[in-house]
């Protein structure tokens, strides 16, 4: 797993490529508290490279949108692939966080 | 063979090549959208939660890795794994969704949904639907033969069939049912130990036990999940 973070004017874009799972977990959190810890105030993440997510990576993302909106912070995840989509749907996760199919459109929601 | 002739046939076949593995990665992907889409439908007329699905995958996998299984069998048990109870879309409603005390005949016909759900798959050549196969047919197969729909005992069991049917009895355990409450963790352990050798083939059980921790955190993940989800249901 990967993430590039990119700055647009005031929002942080994450790219993640390759699978959040059990194994890639333990490095992502590292990388969601520091974000928490810098207080960002509008976190993109784009998932279109992320192939699957299984539980741990669920509730990983769910903990780190709390723990933004705690630090009175927003995140939004665009551009889930079909395949991930579908597991994001089965375990109702999409009904919890903000999700866009696009970034720009993710992009405009924060404007 | 003029230079720049080699570099055009170069580019061409590097751009045919692409195009192939596009649409390779494309059908993969619609494939195993299709799967957890499916699985999705069962699910639902069985009113157990999709987290099951991903839950039996997740488990599934970590036996799998704790068997040493090649990284291909591995996948192949991820992506199966969560088919194991498609048969049930064919078995009626009022059956599946009967609380409790079904007569013997709906007993029957409810143990059908393993043979059913093998029967989507009979024939096929790719490996991935075999193995749904066989995690379908044999997921309820027990080691020491008292399981169904065959009565298969040992290694008559497929390798798939005896790690889903692991995972299957290990989160029916742990999760809340309209009939029981969900035992807790260390309980579920036990249980599953003191059927090594009976329910489950012993080296599966082992596998398991070698990988607790993670296995404890993909069940805390599960439980994590349900409470946003329900917290959400609750605000809305």
């Amino acid at each position: 797993m990967e993430l590039r973070r990119e700055e647009k004017n005031d929002i942080t874009i994450c790219y993640i490529v390759g699978e959040i799972n059990i194994n890639t977990v333990p490095d992502l959190k590292v990388i969601f508290n520091g974000i928490i810890e810098e207080k960002l105030e509008k976190v993109l993440l784009n998932l279109e490279e992320v192939e699957y997510i299984d539980s741990l990576g669920l509730a990983t993302l769910l903990f780190f949108d709390k723990g933004l909106k705690a630090a009175s912070g927003k995140m939004i995840i665009s551009n889930i692939i079909p395949k991930v989509g579908s597991i994001f749907k089965i375990t109702k996760v999409d009904q919890v966080l903000t999700i866009f199919e696009a970034e720009e459109e993710a992009l405009k929601h924060f404007e | 063979m003029e230079k720049s002739r080699y570099f055009e046939y170069e580019k061409r076949i590097r751009e045919a090549y692409e195009k192939l593995k596009q649409s390779y990665l494309e059908v993969k992907d619609s494939y195993t959208e299709m799967i957890f889409r499916l699985a999705l439908v069962a699910e639902y007329k069985d009113e157990t939660t999709g987290t099951h699905l991903v839950r039996i995958a997740d488990y599934s996998t970590e036996i799998a890795r704790g068997l040493n299984l090649p990284e291909k069998d591995i996948e192949y048990i991820k992506y199966a794994s969560p088919m194991h109870d498609i048969g049930k879309l064919i078995i009626p409603e009022e059956i599946l969704k009967k609380p409790s005390g079904l007569t013997p005949e709906e007993r029957e016909l409810m143990k059908q949904h393993a043979k059913l759900g093998a029967d989507i798959f009979q024939g096929s050549r790719s490996p991935l639907l075999k193995a749904a196969r066989d995690i379908c047919l044999m997921h309820h197969e027990r080691h020491d033969g008292t399981g169904y729909p065959e009565g298969l005992k040992g290694d008559q069991i497929s390798l798939y069939g005896k790690i889903v049917a692991l995972a299957d009895v290990f989160d029916a355990l742990t999760s809340v049912r309209p009939y029981k409450e969900a035992f807790e963790f260390d309980d579920a352990v036990a249980l599953i130990k003191d059927q090594s050798g009976k329910h489950f083939d012993p080296k599966i059980v082992k596998a398991f036990l070698e990988r607790l921790n993670r296995i404890r955190d993909i069940w805390q993940a599960g439980k994590d999940i349900e409470q946003f989800v329900s917290e959400k249901d609750n605000e809305s």
